[in-house]
């Protein structure tokens, strides 16, 4: 499906991070793997350091963090924020959704649009769809959408596939109307046949928590998980991901007339490294054109990655300058997307920290 | 260095002429595979379609062979 939307900008973006960095060197011994054969992987993928909550931290920890700090550096009031969309897949609760619970956190007005959306890795592209279509509504002004999970919490630390390139982190990114905006073009396509290359099998009404699903299993590879931790077919995921996305954004920019060549940036979800190298071949775009750092640096945060590539990379560019982007995110659903614009000059695109709060749950 | 050299690095307890398929087998997982590629890009100085990332491209040695003409690397 193509999507445009006019008169829409982003105005502002924040990264929040856990402190609380891991090293994958400290932890190898969890994998039932040779070291020789784990650190060819970290040159490979880029496995090195994360940003991981510790305790009991919360998507809603993290956003109200972010939101407190926009509030008291005057980039933000509680007033301007007319809809506030949630991406995630690890709410604090099964109800109430997070969105409400930021709400009631941060004492916003009645007249906020509130709304949770369960998506992964493509869910900064998809929750910035659901930003501009509120914006068609004369009634909201600015929309906030929070980009946010805490997965490592439901990852197995005995799982090679997943663990080492799991990070945690919120984003807040700042949505309004601006009549001199250039049209933004977009594309989403969902393949629900194929959501169970990436699931998190336990947890649901469909198979509700129990001794049982907290119960390792080792699979054929080695790795050990239980159903309430998330598991992914790693092949499946790396085939849909070169088979679709390419196509995907090589139409986007055929049918806006665009040239790979004039897009500044291509800031795509961070699976890892490798991934992303081969999807830059694919697409003829050159490396620095599409950075790949974010896992090395913070970790896979799935809808946060997008966030944090733009601000790690670009944040004092985007802060002046004008620079067309194209977004694209890729993952659970399945689902892919990818998202035509011109980003900047924007009032804020910083990252801050989230302190630690003292306990390890790893 | 060989596509045999490259292997034994990766899993040095296997000995990787006397498979068949080495994912059927147990020889390489699917993260191997991923090292391997990045090993072998390297070694003979070629690009690895995505595309052709798939285990039946690397099940064998005749198979990495195959594959590694089509990328354009010199026997």
């Amino acid at each position: 499906m193509n999507l445009r939307f006019a008169g829409k900008r982003i105005s502002g973006l924040l990264t929040i991070l856990p402190a609380h960095e891991r090293l994958f060197v400290d932890e190898m011994a969890n994998y039932n793997f040779s070291p020789a054969r784990s650190l060819k992987l970290k040159e490979v993928m880029g496995y090195d350091r994360r940003r991981l909550v510790d305790g009991p931290v919360c998507v809603s920890d993290l956003a109200v963090a972010g939101f407190e700090h926009l509030f008291a550096k005057g980039q933000l009031a509680p007033s301007d924020i007319g809809a506030l969309v949630v991406v995630t897949q690890s709410p604090d609760y099964l109800m109430p959704g997070t969105a409400s619970v930021i709400h009631g956190r941060l004492g916003l007005g009645h007249d906020v649009f509130c709304v949770d959306i369960n998506q992964g890795c493509a869910g900064f592209v998809v929750g910035l769809m659901q930003a501009f279509m509120l914006l068609d509504q004369p009634a909201i002004a600015k929309v906030a959408l929070v980009n946010g999970d805490v997965l490592s919490r439901k990852v197995s630390p005995r799982d090679r596939n997943s663990y080492p390139l799991i990070g945690d982190g919120a984003a807040i990114t700042i949505v309004e109307r601006d009549a001199s905006a250039a049209t933004i073009h977009a594309s989403l396509k969902m393949d629900g046949s194929r959501g169970g290359a990436l699931t998190i099998p336990a947890g649901g009404m469909r198979q509700p928590c129990s001794a049982e699903t907290a119960e390792l299993h080792e699979d054929a590879e080695g790795n050990a998980r239980a159903a309430d931790h998330l598991v992914m077919d790693g092949s499946a995921v790396f085939n849909f991901v070169m088979t679709e996305v390419p196509a995907l954004v090589e139409g986007l920019l055929r049918d806006t007339g665009t040239p790979a060549d004039a897009v500044g940036a291509f800031l795509f979800h961070q699976p890892n490294r490798f991934m992303l190298q081969k999807l830059a071949e694919k697409l003829g775009v050159p490396y620095d054109k599409m950075p790949s750092n974010v896992v090395e640096r913070f970790g896979n945060s799935s809808g946060v990655t997008i966030p944090v590539a733009t601000a790690s990379n670009f944040a004092e560019r985007l802060r002046h300058e004008r620079l067309r982007v194209c977004f694209a995110g890729f993952g659970v659903g399945l689902t892919w997307s990818a998202l035509l614009m011109e980003l900047g000059p924007l009032e804020f695109c910083e990252m801050i920290d989230f302190p630690s709060q003292g306990a390890d749950h790893g | 260095m060989s596509v045999l050299d490259l292997l034994a690095a990766i899993r040095p307890e296997f000995d990787f002429r006397a498979s068949d398929d080495f994912f059927a087998e147990g020889l390489l997982d699917s993260l191997d595979l991923i090292t391997l590629v990045a090993d072998l890009e390297k070694a003979y100085g070629v690009r690895i379609d995505g595309m052709a990332i798939v285990p039946e491209n690397f099940r064998n040695l005749e198979a990495i062979d195959r594959l590694l003409g089509e990328a354009g690397a010199r026997p």
